[in-house]
Parts: structure tokens; C-alpha cells; sequence
């Protein structure tokens, strides 16, 4: 289990406790992010540039430091 | 920086655009009344003149039939003839009397080279000679009647002089009735509504017989007023700084317009147009001053109604724009950037439905499209996962 699953992982459950609309959070994110966070597997490569872009989307759209 | 909508943009490009109509629209009320003001103003000078010269006419006419009924008087005849001037004096009282209660406050009898033989006002005085008068000196010469106004020495007057002769036709003498100006003013008031002021030039006055006739009169004497000009009869009181004088420089027969003007909440016009003597010697003006303020405050009126329709109309127009835009425009934009966001955000199931044909409708159809693609796509790339992750298990 990769750094990138782990943070996906950590958004959603960020997104459970918020209790925010999954989906319009997800979309925003993967947006600012440029992936799709959902296609994130347990198995997908860590990728530095990916790890640096989804914690600052995750920052910007849920005020979330991971 | 920060991003404008386009909202924002259309609404104030609108509100510009109805401003410069507003700016226009005022332009052009401004620009009527001025046309207005200036064809009115032409018309109070020009009936102002027809007026006086009515009024000139009736008097002079007048003048010229007393003149003639005094002159087909036996007695007169006979005592004129005779040079009796205690007899005639006392014959011609009565007449002169009625006359003088009718405004004509003068009648002389001259010998036939212009020295006068008797004056009724002042029966002490004669021997001296009128012939410089204008009205008077053109009778003489022409040994014909002449009726005309005339700046005398103490101040404007109407006369007629008309040839007096014996029964065979010789020219025995000249007999003028003439009046004053005094009532002159008062009637075109009546007649017009409009204020006069009649201002004469001085050096055609006599300054200590216009004092004693002021006095007399018990009217103020202004003689000191303006430099080269002075007041021989108002309805209002003139202007200090009217700069009469350089408005009577000059002046053509029908007068001109002197712009406008205001005073105690009332808006005026100015004219002013020339008197000339028997010879044709512009001798004074009559100013004229004609009261435009039902015409100024119907002008400020049209103008306040066209600021507050246009704010009216800007505001309907910028609700309803924003109403439009916001209902055929950004409601569906919204709409379609929700939607992307959610299949991104992982909700493939989510579809853009085209509400019209429209160029948004045409984006709405595009951007569905696209999902289909896109939801495709990551369907295949799901499924490619899944057997690799098989294999590999």
C-alpha cells in the first residue's frame, strides 16, 4: 500500500466525518489534482508529483493537511 | 486579479449605454427648449414692435385729428389771422383742456417759419422757434401735415403738425398737438403682458428740462443712471449693469433678442428694439422683457421625467437581463459544472441532459458526449485492472 492510496484513503474518510457530498468533493479535487482520485488503488505506484498535487488540491477544496 | 462576470459585464455595459441615452435624451430636451426659447422670444420682440406701432398709429392719428378740427375751426381761423393770441388763447382753452384730459397735453400754434405764436400749456412763452424738431421741421419744409414720435427736450412725445391756412389756401401758420409717452408703456403692458423699459439717448435731452419735468411729474429722476442714456418710462425697473447703451449701438429696425435671464425664481427673455424720429434717426429702444417660466419650468419638468424613466428603465432593464441571463445562460453552465464535477468526483451515472437547442443546449450535448467517452474509458481502464490484478494473483 502506496502513499497515494493512503491519502486517498484519509480524504475519504475526511469526507465520511465531514459528512460532505462524496462525489462533488471527489470531482473537485480530482480537478484541481488532474487524476482521478477514484481510479487510486491499493496497488497504484506512488508518484511524487501526483502525492504533491493531491495534497494541496485535498488543502485547497477541503482545508485538509495530509 | 479578480474575474468579472459576465454577468456583471453585460448589466454594466447596459447601464453605460442607457446613460449615454439618458445624457442624449437631456441633450436634446436642452436643445428644444433652447429652440423654444429663441422662436418665442422672436415672436414677443416682433409683436412687442407691432404693438407700439399700432399703438403709435392710433395715437398719431389721433393727434392728427385734433389737429384738423382745430384747423377747421372758423373762430380759430379768424383769430389766429388776426394774431389775437389772448383771444385764441381763450377759445381754444376749452378744447384744450378736453385734449389734455385725453393725453394730448400740448398744443401750439407756430408762424409760418416755424416760431411758436402761442403754446396753451404755457401762453407766456413763445417766440422762440421748433423748427429743429424733426416732426416739425418736415412739415415745415414740406408744408404738408407730419406726425411722428420724437425725443423732445425734456422727453419722448408723439406730435402732429399740420399746415394751417386761410380760406384761400395761403399758408397763414402751423398748429401742433402732440402727448407724451407716459401712457405709452402701461398700455403695451396690457396689451402684451410683458414689461417695457423705454430708455432715450441724452444728448438729444435737454438735462435741466427733463429734471423740472420729472419733478413736475413726480417721477424719479434718474439722469444719472447710465452714462449716455436715460430712462424715459419703465414697467419695471431696469437692470444696473443692462448695458443699454451697447445694446442700442447699432441696433437694426426689427430689433434683437438680448438672451435670457432670471430673477426671483421667474425666467425671462430680453429684447430690445428701436424708436426713430420723423427723419428716421434712431432717437432710443424699447426693451422688452417677456416672461418664460411656465416655458423653463415645463422644460425642467420634461427633463426630471426623462432622468427618473430612464433610472426606472435601467433598473427593469438590468433585473430583467440578469433574470434572462441567469435562467437561459448561467443556471444551465452551473448545472453542467456540477455534473462534470460528480463524474469526476467518481459518479458516472450522473448525465447532462440538453434542455435546448441553443449554443448552451450545444455545450450540454458536447460536454455529454464527453462523459460518455470519458465514463467509457475509465470502465475499460477498471476491467484492464482487474485482469492484471487476476493474472498477478
Amino acid at each position: 500500500m502506496g502513499i497515494l492510496y493512503d491519502l486517498k484513503t484519509k480524504i475519504d474518510k475526511a469526507i465520511e466525518t465531514k459528512k460532505l457530498d462524496a462525489a462533488a468533493v471527489r470531482g473537485k479535487i480530482a480537478l484541481q489534482a488532474g487524476f482521478l482520485v477514484s481510479l487510486i488503488a491499493a496497488n497504484t505506484p506512488d508518484d511524487p508529483v501526483k502525492i504533491d498535487k493531491l495534497r494541496k488540491a485535498a488543502e485547497s477544496v477541503m482545508q485538509l493537511k495530509l | 486579479m479578480k474575474a468579472i462576470s459576465i454577468k456583471t459585464k453585460v448589466i454594466t455595459v447596459s447601464t453605460c449605454c442607457l446613460l449615454i441615452g439618458a445624457v442624449a435624451l437631456v441633450g436634446l430636451v436642452r436643445n428644444s427648449y433652447q429652440k423654444n426659447v429663441e422662436m418665442v422670444a422672436a415672436s414677443a420682440l416682433q409683436s412687442a414692435q407691432k404693438t407700439f406701432d399700432n399703438l403709435k398709429g392710433g395715437e398719431l392719428a389721433a393727434l392728427t385729428l385734433a389737429s384738423t378740427g382745430l384747423a377747421n375751426l372758423q373762430g380759430v381761423r379768424d383769430l389766429f389771422v388776426k394774431r389775437d393770441r389772448d383771444g385764441l388763447y381763450a377759445y381754444v382753452t376749452p378744447m384744450f383742456n378736453e385734449l389734455k384730459a385725453l393725453g394730448a397735453g400740448f398744443v401750439l400754434f407756430l408762424e409760418p417759419d416755424g416760431k411758436v405764436f402761442l403754446r396753451m400749456h404755457a401762453p407766456k412763452n413763445f417766440g422762440d422757434s421748433l423748427a429743429s424738431s424733426t416732426y416739425i421741421g418736415k412739415a415745415l419744409r414740406n408744408q404738408a401735415t407730419s406726425e411722428a414720435v420724437d425725443l423732445a427736450r425734456p422727453g419722448f412725445v408723439t406730435g402732429s403738425c399740420r399746415p394751417f391756412r386761410d380760406e384761400a389756401g395761403k399758408l397763414i401758420g402751423y398748429i401742433i398737438v402732440s402727448g407724451t409717452f407716459d401712457k405709452f408703456l402701461t398700455a403695451m403692458k396690457q396689451q402684451t403682458a410683458d414689461d417695457y423699459i423705454l430708455i432715450g439717448h441724452k444728448k438729444l435731452l435737454d438735462e435741466k428740462l427733463y429734471r423740472n419735468s420729472q419733478k413736475a411729474k413726480g417721477l424719479q429722476d434718474t439722469w444719472d443712471q447710465f452714462p449716455s442714456v436715460v430712462v424715459l418710462g419703465k414697467t419695471i425697473e431696469p437692470y444696473a449693469n443692462g448695458h443699454y447703451e451697447g445694446d442700442l449701438e447699432g441696433l437694426a429696425a426689427d430689433g434683437k433678442l438680448l438672451g435670457q435671464g432670471e430673477k426671483d425664481d421667474r425666467a425671462f427673455i430680453r429684447g430690445v428694439f428701436p424708436i426713430y424720429d420723423a427723419v428716421g434717426t434712431p432717437i432710443g429702444g424699447i426693451f422688452l422683457r417677456h416672461d418664460i417660466t411656465a416655458l423653463y419650468n415645463g422644460m425642467h419638468r420634461v427633463q426630471s421625467v426623462a432622468i427618473v424613466a430612464i433610472a426606472l428603465l435601467m433598473l427593469l432593464l438590468s433585473v430583467a437581463m440578469a433574470l434572462v441571463l441567469n435562467r437561459l445562460v448561467f443556471l444551465r453552465l452551473r448545472r453542467t459544472i456540477e455534473v462534470a464535477t460528480r463524474v469526476v468526483g467518481g459518479e458516472f451515472s450522473n448525465q447532462i441532459v440538453p434542455t435546448s437547442d441553443d449554443e448552451v443546449g450545444r455545450l450540454e450535448l458536447l460536454f455529454e458526449q464527453f462523459r460518455s467517452i470519458f465514463v467509457g474509458v475509465v470502465d475499460d481502464l477498471s476491467k484492464l485492472q482487474e485482469q492484471a490484478d487476476k493474472k498477478s494473483a
